[in-house]
């Protein structure tokens, strides 16, 4: 059985910080979609050298501002 | 035979104060204080958006009808707001922002910055329309409110008028033979220390306001976020730092 591991970090400024571990595919960025939808937009994605052996392991940081 | 007197007079002056500095900080203030709650209600407006909304009594009035935002109460309370239970599925809720708004005499109104926002549901509005047994009432301003000087200087600048204060000056003064010998200050009080002190009280209410909003939106956020990836099936282990929180999502598959 496998595992699948999202670490977000919410800072005081309002800024959202997501990492996917164990995704495939499309998987990573449709899960924090999900996860962020209306809260964030995505301002930068800093694809993970596991992205270019085709498997979709992405870091992600969204931006919510107060 | 000669006489000595000494007399104890009181001599008063009056300072004016220059209040132009003082109307553009209360007026900074006030737009950026209705930033911030204009900020969360959009915040809050992306997580409720297939609920009812209305401004009743200066809440707004929030109905779930549908029951589709899981922990609505606790996303509420962890962004800030005031929440009282109406219904089962409505929240009254108050934004102690306002109050501080409305303090520093400001027209600017919830239902302003709501309408931006929201669209108003009338029916709701007109069904909850006397909620006043149901509220619960502010109370980060009591502390200001009891500074009676505050209210008086908040008024004075607003209205452009200059503030006048009395500085009192005590003196002995000694005459020999009913002629002026001379005289030696006692002491010398002015109202200038307690003006500051108000003041200062103002500023450092106003500067914990922005923080707790700081510390609400950081707050609801990271139980939106919770609230949702439970449900999508993870397990959520939260580890909050000083100025951060970091939220570790699990799931086999």
């Amino acid at each position: 059985m496998n595992e699948e591991k999202i670490v977000i970090e919410i800072g005081e400024n309002g800024d959202i910080k997501a990492e996917t571990f164990g995704m495939e595919g499309a998987t990573c960025m449709d899960e924090l979609s999900k996860l962020m939808r209306n809260l964030a937009t995505v301002v930068d994605v800093d694809n993970k050298p596991e992205f270019y052996e085709n498997k979709m392991v992405t870091k992600t940081k969204q931006k919510v501002g107060l | 035979m000669s006489t000595t007197a000494k007399y104890i007079v009181e001599k008063i002056r009056t300072v004016e104060l220059d209040t132009c500095d003082s109307l553009k900080k209360i007026q900074s203030t006030i737009q950026l204080l209705a930033s911030i709650v204009e900020n969360k209600l959009e915040k809050l407006s992306n997580v409720i958006t297939a609920c009812d909304v209305a401004v009743v009594e200066d809440r707004l009035l929030i109905r779930d009808g549908l029951g589709v935002v899981k922990n609505l109460q606790g996303i509420l309370v962890d962004y800030g707001f005031v929440v009282d239970v109406v219904e089962e599925d409505t929240y009254l809720v108050g934004e102690e922002l306002m109050e501080f708004i409305v303090y520093l005499q400001s027209s600017i109104t919830l239902e302003s910055i709501v309408g931006k926002i929201f669209s108003t549901d009338r029916k709701l509005q007109k069904k909850h329309s006397n909620m006043n047994a149901k509220i619960t009432r502010f109370t980060g301003l009591d502390e200001l409110r009891s500074e009676r000087v505050l209210a008086d200087i908040i008024a004075k600048v607003l209205s452009g008028e200059s503030i006048e204060v009395d500085e009192i000056d005590t003196v002995e003064e000694t005459y020999y033979d009913d002629k002026f010998r001379g005289s030696e200050r006692v002491c010398s009080t002015n109202k200038l220390t307690e003006y500051d002190m108000a003041l200062s009280k103002l500023k450092k209410a106003l500067i914990a306001q922005q923080q707790k909003a700081s510390r609400d939106v950081m707050k609801g956020t990271t139980t939106v976020l919770k609230t949702r990836a439970e449900q999508m099936g993870y397990t959520v282990t939260t580890v909050k730092t000083k100025d951060r929180v970091e939220l570790v999502l699990v799931r086999s598959v």
